[in-house]
């Protein structure tokens, strides 16, 4: 694809710069954007994360919560747990912005990010000169509910600010046209995409040697932060029905930091499940590849998911995956046309069903891997994803 | 804003949801009026976390409403956070204290946030601990406390070090480290005079994590046969959940109720309904107490095989249509609901977790080996194909539930118990 060489100038609101789906896409694309020389592009992070120093080396990037502009923040949070939440005006919470340099256009990266990008977008319409505010909503429901403000005619407001909606899946785009009401012609479909990976074959090994602790029982491999919302529950229950197959499969449940509650609970759940020997948990890391390449089935319990980048990267290493039937695994394994492999969302005994399948297949197994493989490397590589994002937000 | 700062004793608030943090019971009369002269016993302070309509506090209502009126008028309640039981705790004590608002963080917790926070955990520490010591300070000094449950031990940390305590864990692992941090529990025990358990996992996990077994005495949970309208577990909340429809006897259900969330298991029951179906089975399944909200929530968008109910002002209206009720829980260290379902005479099916393998021991009810939804599904149809088996199942459960779950049975053992740890 061809850019202009005179590209508008582009502000990236992110929430975070956690290892996580929509912080991590962003990542690629301005990754991506600084491959095509795109000049004027800078990111506004709203607080940190593991990938902030990989942010700083693809744009000028600014942590908003740094320094006395949190202050502002701070009272606003304070006066809200206070019950009498102050809604302050426009101008004294746009002062957090104040270092923050104009630009064309301005990017949410997410939803919980809109806020703030559109008070960025606001100060320059004020200057007379209305950029162009998009959002790139990488959430379904649960999470848009949570994120969103809870007054309705500010949630619309907020709404009806944004010139554009970058959708992460199809599920997603329904969400904004049928549940919050947004005009379907302001709507784009532009699904999530990743960077190709490429795990050496010696770091494989030792993936393979960490998940198996030796044996040769099959690896049943699902990635993700240790939220209710990714299933991590639903994962040691699946683990414990498979128990009864011949192959006894191992789980290996990868993301959460260890300490934390969700780390305790899982951990707890493995316990009281019996699991000891077959379920391991891995703390986050940033070279998942060679975990996904080193797997014999990847699996994803979220019961709500726009686009888990983990089946993106499954279907890259040419792993089979399962999911329940939410956002972007639908539309993955509907290209593919394995059906069989979306389950009814928390029907774990469903999915166990369908593992054994292919537990007990690995002709076929391996068929649904290439077959995924080859979708996602001719579909969903940031080359082919990208320029449509960029149509999306520039053109 | 905080709420209004400490009232007199002898004031009477009988609004449940009033902005004063006191609210004294109208069974309270002052000092003027000869009640110190009536009052028998040591007083007592209760601390629980909480007045919601879950299974802690709905077991102290129980055992205070067991207790005769002579040694309410000695019993003081400090509940950290209010909720819907507050007015029939009242009626059962002197008085009742409520810390902090539940709708917003009052100044003082606000602060101590922002103190720890930042770093300065003592500190934080010390403001709350002020501001709770001047909400309680016109409450007459107590010969003991009682903690009931580990959600309120920070209670524990306002009062006199020569005041007896006696705690009534009724936490398994996850709750208990949430209540307690793990490195302050050895210590917790060792201040608790008395550990009163709830089950016998639960008392393991005590003896675990530091509790001397000489200081233990078993005292679970306990339903009412001479007044079941006050054994409900559950009372009206404003869930927003309204899709519960009639039940009829034609149905076979298969239902649940509680809390909705990890711990007691329902984002299990789409695995049952789903796998119900996959079999051919026509019944059907259900949840009394809410849908699961937050990170909880499924199938937005999709179909949802499972019927959520509201909470209930009598669950049991619904839950007597079970042909078998269901305990899918991860963690619940005697569950009240159980004891209900002896109480009505359901047949239920459980998973292992906390007293329930001893309760439903000797046909009682059905509970699998391990945490095995596809083994705790194969037993919900075992029973859905057997109403004579249900009906024997519920029989079992119902008369050993009378013998041993009774609040009859359990109230004059707690209450010794608080007079021993009172050193009366």
């Amino acid at each position: 694809m061809n850019l202009p060489s005179l590209s508008p100038t582009l502000t990236f609101v992110g929430h975070d710069a956690s290892r996580t789906g929509a912080p991590v896409m962003l990542l690629s694309f301005l990754r991506w954007l600084q491959q095509q020389d795109v000049q004027g592009t800078q990111l506004l992070l709203l607080s940190g994360g593991p990938l902030y120093q990989d942010y700083c080396k693809v744009a000028p990037t600014q942590l908003l919560s740094a320094g006395w502009a949190n202050s502002i923040g701070y009272l606003s949070s304070l006066t809200a747990a206070l019950g009498h939440p102050v809604t302050l005006p426009a101008r004294l919470q746009a002062l957090r912005l104040k270092g923050v340099p104009d630009s064309q256009i301005v990017v949410a990266n997410t939803l919980a990010a809109l806020s703030t990008a559109q008070l960025l977008a606001a100060r320059k319409a004020r200057a007379g000169i209305p950029p162009r505010l998009v959002c790139h909503v990488h959430e379904l429901d649960g999470v848009a509910e949570r994120v969103l403000p809870a007054s309705p005619v500010v949630r619309q407001e907020l709404l009806e600010a944004v010139d554009r909606f970058a959708a992460a899946s199809q599920a997603v785009a329904t969400m904004l046209t049928e549940r919050l009401g947004i005009d379907p012609l302001r709507v784009f479909v532009v699904e999530e995409f990743i960077e190709p990976p490429s795990p050496s074959a010696q770091s494989v090994a030792e993936a393979r040697e960490q998940m198996s602790d030796g044996s040769l029982r099959p690896i049943i491999l699902s990635v993700g932060a240790l939220s209710h919302r990714k299933g991590p529950e639903r994962f040691v229950d699946l683990l414990a029905t498979l128990q009864s197959q011949p192959s006894r499969p191992r789980g290996v449940w990868l993301g959460g930091q260890p300490g934390s509650s969700g780390w305790l609970e899982m951990s707890q759940n493995i316990v009281q499940a019996g699991l000891e020997d077959s379920l391991l948990l891995l703390p986050n890391t940033e070279d998942s590849a060679r975990y996904f390449a080193a797997a014999d089935l990847v699996v994803s319990t979220a019961i709500e998911d726009p686009f888990p980048l983990s089946v993106l990267e499954a279907a890259a290493a040419r792993k089979a995956v399962l999911g329940f039937e939410s956002g972007g695994v639908i539309d993955m394994l509907s290209a593919v046309g394995h059906l069989e492999l979306l389950l009814p969302i928390g029907d774990t005994l469903g999915m166990s069903a369908a593992i054994a399948v292919l537990l007990n297949n690995p002709i076929e197994r391996e068929a649904v891997g290439n077959q995924l493989g080859d979708w996602v490397t001719a579909t969903h590589l940031v080359e082919q994803m990208a320029p449509a994002l960029w149509k999306v937000l520039a053109q | 804003m905080e709420g209004a700062g400490p009232v007199n004793s002898s004031s009477v608030d009988q609004t449940p949801m009033s902005n004063s943090p006191i609210h004294t019971s109208p069974i309270h009369t002052s000092p003027a009026d000869g009640a110190e002269e009536q009052r028998q016993g040591p007083v007592t302070w209760i601390a629980v976390h909480d007045l919601s309509l879950t299974g802690v506090p709905v077991l102290l209502s129980r055992l205070l409403r067991a207790t005769p009126s002579s040694q309410q008028q000695s019993v003081h309640v400090v509940a950290i956070f209010g909720g819907p039981l507050l007015s029939t705790v009242q009626a059962l004590c002197a008085s009742v204290t409520v810390l902090e608002p539940t709708d917003r963080r009052s100044l003082s917790s606000a602060a101590s946030l922002g103190f720890i926070t930042v770093g300065m955990s003592r500190a934080g520490s010390l403001i709350r601990q002020a501001a709770w010591r001047a909400k309680l300070m016109r409450r007459p000094q107590p010969d003991v406390l009682l903690v009931h449950g580990a959600g309120a031990w920070p209670v524990a940390e306002v009062v006199s070090r020569n005041v007896p305590i006696a705690l009534h864990l009724q936490e398994l692992e996850i709750a208990l480290d949430r209540s307690i941090p793990l490195q302050l529990q050895a210590a917790a025990f060792e201040r608790a005079k008395t550990v009163m358990t709830v089950s016998e996992p639960v008392a393991q996990l005590a003896a675990r994590r530091g509790a001397q077994l000489g200081k233990m005495v078993m005292m679970p949970g306990c339903v009412d046969f001479a007044d079941t309208a006050h054994s409900a577990a559950l009372e009206p909340i404003a869930s927003g959940v309204s899709e519960g429809q009639p039940l009829t006897d034609g149905e076979q259900w298969v239902l649940g109720a509680g809390t909705p969330g990890w711990r007691k298991g329902t984002d299990r029951l789409a695995a049952i309904a789903h796998e119900l179906i996959r079999s051919g089975s026509s019944a059907k399944v259900g949840w009394v107490g809410g849908r699961p909200q937050g990170q909880n929530v499924t199938a937005i968008g999709r179909a949802d095989p499972v019927t959520w109910f509201a909470a209930q002002p009598n669950p049991w209206e619904i839950l007597s249509h079970a042909r078998v009720f269901i305990l899918p829980s991860r963690e619940d260290p005697m569950p009240l609901v159980a004891l209900e379902a002896g109480l009505h005479r359901s047949a239920v099916v459980a998973m292992p977790t906390g007293g329930l393998p001893s309760l439903l021991a000797s046909g009682r009810g059905l509970f699998c080996p391990s945490q095995n939804m596809s083994d705790f599904v194969d037993l919900v149809q075992q029973v859905l194909a057997s109403s004579s088996q249900a009906e024997e199942m519920g029989e079992r459960l119902h008369e050993y539930v009378r013998s041993h779950h009774d609040v009859a049975v359990i109230a004059p053992l707690w209450l010794q118990a608080l007079s021993q740890t009172a050193g009366r």
